[in-house]
């Protein structure tokens, strides 16, 4: 019988006893190896949410009468978290275990445990207060991570960015909760501070340059998990007028263009990537935005697609880099065939990005799409124009990557670690791409569960028509063509 | 629709969809040798075009009117399913089986040439996904099902185009002619969404054969509107001009792969969709005479380029061109049976001439041997000779450049949006207070 104490010790359990593990052995190679033990039970630990009803609804209350500050709860686990749970410790996983050797340190080993925990406590709460704090929490372990690397103008670039974001959000959650009167700028406040930490355009510009200049791993393992996006869907989606949604909707499809196309121009592969990133996390947003139950369960999917598929590419550019030095896309590096199974996942993993048939994140692209197009007809075709675009860049990285002649410099193949990690992730994309039901099942009962908070909620404007609910679906799904819906 | 046929189609669309599986898996683990792929591959594609054959006959000798067969459901939300629908007509089962015999045949050529290749497994799985592809987009009953053919044929096309990657000309060819593909790719999904969004139908047949219908589905306007995203989109995988540029490139790939896209199936595809969408085009007088006008001037610049071509796949592509161009007039004119009849022979035919391409000069030697002497230069075409060049140099000179068609796409899109992005990039630099302002280039 599994307990929800039980459950939330195995779930934070073995990321905090691999921090203090880091800080007990020096030896890194066997740091690294009880790291990945552990992020191997916390990945089982938030896979059992799935088959246990009884974790899937958990609900832990505050101690002491519930302020507006804390929320009605101090954990809940339903829904959106029920999936998004899993997150953190797989993409902890990933970076754990596809880092190479010359690049370990201890205490980047600790740094990640801890940001797993903090991100994972943020995925399994909905109050204000413990998410502000899990927000700092993990900007502030992300400052530290790039810290090494980054100095000067860019760690002040950086470090205001995320301050500028940290007091924003404390300050909105502050006006939300002491005063009734003032919560639409409460509520300004705290999507400013999203648009800041996702980097919606016009403040966009610090992740390309954090991609270009610091540390990738940190910054990944900051970024992919997309903490902004769960914290606009637990504060501001169910509480937001509709003009407020409207504005960052149309704010991140612009975005996720102008991202696109600006990687498209790049001619470093660590700049490509952090536009490439800045789209995919515009249109997560976008279709959040949206308030259709098509584009909101799209933009979970491809939130859930995008954290593996993005993850996986940038760990890809780093295997490269880890044995070519800095990669320049204005030439061609070659060496396919020496790691064949390397260009096999990238290109998975940047058609996932770029939603192409076959991997998770055409499935979510296209729901995107379609519920985009139904409340921004114009502004919903650029989704679409991000797509191709994402597509195009993806090809431009992949040929400029692994064709062409290698010339006289030897390329080491991928060391076992590396190949079960690549193929392990690009292999969950391509499966839950062709068998996408139980992903997208679960992922709609959350969108479901988000629309619901929003319409109770809502005390302002005309009520939404309310969504089909999933036995719906099946009756849908189960109808001969032809017949009207 | 008699069980029979739902499992002969079920058969045809699985077949190669399985094998793209199967070699992908096995790519992944260096799984396969060389026999192993070949027996799966004939295995595969004979299955899907056995099925594909017994599908069209069985559907020939019965009375029953086309119907769309629902094979499965893909995914769904709340608000939309979507499901795996296939079209059984004589029109879809017709093209369906030309392109699985074509593939029949191109794969048992291939296992030959391309024989100890280095990318020998690699070929066969784009191979795999080409088929997969195709066979969609023959059978396609909803435009999810449509696109998703459509996606896999632009993306084994590139890959194929940059095979020789060890070489960067391939690679950058292939990235040229990846771009087209997304403009067409971007078309198409933009065609699908509106027409989920008008019509609130994805199925093809609902919308196409509705719009002639006094309570159409679709406004002329709105009509008009979606067959023109589906004309670019034809336009980018079928060479029309102005976005004929990519075709030459599109040579660098291996012979067997040039033959299959781009003298048999692939080019053919974009007039096989004009063909399932001729009533919503015929429906909008401007749709209609867009395409004319588009058929007409691709035909007579393939005619043109192709006379002066210096190596024999370009030229025979060029040639290809010309009768895309005729097919395209013939759809737009409202005939039915004789483009399909035409794309049918035509695609065997450049099929034939592709794959004896690589032959050619081998073939011409023993001509000459024969006739014991050379051949008249006149026989390769006015354009060529000494006279014609000096007579229309400018003629002469557009079809030797191939009628400047990167030249203007690349002055009038290519540069002017690499050089605001590039304006854009180095702002961003600036925001982040970054001084150095590094240009990019983009291709």
């Amino acid at each position: 019988m599994v307990t929800p104490a039980l459950w939330l010790t195995a779930l934070l359990g073995p990321p905090l006893a691999a921090a203090l593990g880091s800080l007990v052995d020096r030896n890194t190679p066997r740091v690294r190896a009880v790291a990945v033990a552990c992020a191997l039970v916390s990945c089982l630990a938030a896979g059992v949410v799935t088959f246990v009803p009884a974790l899937s609804q958990l609900t832990v209350p505050w101690p002491s009468p519930a302020s507006p500050w804390l929320g009605p709860s101090a954990l809940r686990v339903a829904g959106l978290s029920a999936v998004l749970v899993t997150l953190p410790p797989v993409l902890w996983l990933v970076t754990i275990a596809a880092t190479p050797r010359a690049r370990l340190d201890r205490a980047a080993l600790r740094r990640t445990a801890l940001a797993t925990v903090v991100v994972s406590l943020a995925f399994c709460t909905s109050s204000p207060a413990l998410l502000a704090g899990c927000w700092a929490a993990s900007s502030g372990l992300f400052l530290a991570g790039v810290s090494r690397t980054a100095r000067g103008r860019v760690m002040r670039a950086l470090t205001a960015y995320h301050a500028l974001a940290v007091v924003l959000l404390v300050a909105g959650v502050a006006l939300t909760a002491t005063s009734p009167g003032h919560a639409r700028a409460g509520l300004w406040l705290i999507v400013a501070a999203v648009l800041i930490r996702k980097g919606i355009f016009p403040f966009h510009a610090w992740i390309p340059e954090a991609f270009d200049r610091t540390r990738i791993g940190p910054t990944v393992l900051f970024s992919a998990p997309e903490l902004g996006t769960y914290v606009a869907a637990v504060l501001v989606l169910p509480h937001a007028p509709a003009s407020v949604l409207r504005v960052v909707a149309v704010l991140s499809l612009v975005t996720a263009v102008y991202g696109a196309a600006l990687a498209l121009v790049q001619s470093d592969a660590r700049r490509t990537l952090g536009y490439l990133f800045v789209s995919q996390s515009a249109l997560v947003l976008a279709g959040l935005d949206c308030t259709s139950q098509d584009a909101l369960t799209g933009a979970l999917v491809l939130w859930v697609s995008s954290a593996l598929a993005f993850t996986g590419l940038a760990r890809t550019v780093l295997a490269l880099e880890a044995r070519r030095g800095r990669l320049r896309l204005t030439k061609y590096h070659g060496g396919f065939d020496q790691m064949p199974l390397l260009a096999a996942s990238f290109l998975a993993f940047g058609l996932a990005c770029a939603g192409f048939p076959g991997t998770l994140g055409f499935v979510g692209q296209e729901l995107l799409v379609d519920g985009a197009v139904r409340r921004f007809p114009a502004l919903g075709f650029l989704t679409i124009v991000a797509a191709a675009l994402t597509g195009l860049a993806v090809l431009r990285m992949y040929f400029s990557l692994f064709c062409g002649s290698p010339g006289a410099s030897a390329t080491l193949g991928l060391r076992w670690r590396e190949a079960v990690v690549f193929g392990g992730v690009a292999a969950a994309l391509v499966v839950s791409g062709v068998f996408p039901v139980p992903v997208v099942r679960s992922l709609d009962r959350a969108s479901e569960e988000l629309l619901g908070h929003r319409m109770s909620a809502s005390t302002q404007g005309a009520p939404e028509p309310r969504p089909a609910t999933t036995p719906q679906l099946a009756a849908r799904l189960d109808a001969r063509p032809g017949t009207p819906p | 629709m008699s069980g029979l046929v739902e499992g002969a189609v079920a058969v045809a669309v699985g077949a190669p969809l399985a094998l793209l599986l199967l070699l992908g898996a096995a790519a992944l683990g260096d799984l396969l040798g060389e026999r192993s792929i070949g027996a799966l591959t004939r295995a595969a594609l004979l299955a899907a075009l056995g099925a594909a054959v017994t599908a069209l006959v069985a559907c020939a000798l019965s009375d029953a009117p086309p119907a769309v067969v629902r094979l499965g459901s893909w995914f769904g939300t709340a608000e939309t399913a979507f499901a795996f629908d296939v079209a059984v007509d004589p029109v879809a089962l017709g093209f369906a089986t030309l392109s699985l015999f074509i593939c029949n045949v191109v794969a048992a050529f291939s296992f030959r040439y391309l024989h100890r290749e280095p990318g020998f497994r690699r070929y066969f799985f784009q191979m795999a996904m080409f088929v997969s592809g195709i066979t969609l987009i023959a059978l396609a009953g909803s435009v999810e099902v449509l696109f998703v053919g459509w996606e896999l044929l632009g993306l084994s096309s590139a890959l194929l185009v940059g095979f020789f990657q060890e070489r960067p000309a391939p690679a950058a060819n292939a990235l040229r002619v990846f771009a087209i593909y997304r403009l067409s790719d971007a078309a198409m999904l933009a065609a699908a969404v509106l027409l989920h969004h008008w019509a609130d139908s994805g199925s093809l047949a609902a919308v196409f054969a509705a719009a002639h219908a006094p309570d159409a589905l679709l406004a002329p306007g709105r009509a008009f509107a979606i067959s023109l995203l589906l004309i670019i989109a034809v336009a980018g995988k079928s060479a029309l001009w102005p976005l004929s540029g990519w075709l030459p490139r599109a040579m660098e790939g291996p012979t067997p792969s040039s033959a299959v896209y781009y003298g048999a199936l692939s080019i053919h595809a974009g007039c096989f969709l004009l063909l399932r969408a001729q009533p919503l085009i015929l429906a909008s007088t401007g749709a209609t005479a867009l395409l004319i006008a588009g058929g007409v001037v691709t035909g007579l610049y393939g005619a043109l380029t192709g006379r002066v071509q210096t190596d024999v796949k370009s030229a025979i592509s060029y040639a290809t061109l010309t009768q895309v161009g005729i097919i395209t007039v013939e759809i737009a004119l409202g005939l039915r049976v004789l483009p399909m009849l035409h794309i049918a022979g035509h695609a065997c035919f450049r099929l034939l001439q592709f794959l004896s391409a690589p032959n050619v000069l081998h073939d011409l030697h023993e001509l000459e041997n024969r006739l014991g002497g050379a051949l008249d230069e006149g026989a390769a075409g006015a354009l060529q000779t000494r006279q014609a060049r000096q007579a229309r140099p400018g003629v002469y000179l557009f079809a030797l450049e191939r009628g400047f068609a990167d030249a203007l796409l690349d002055r009038a899109v290519v540069l002017p949006c690499r050089r605001v992005l590039s304006w854009l990039d180095a702002l961003d630099r600036l925001l982040i207070g970054d001084s150095e302002r590094k240009r990019g280039r983009p291709w």
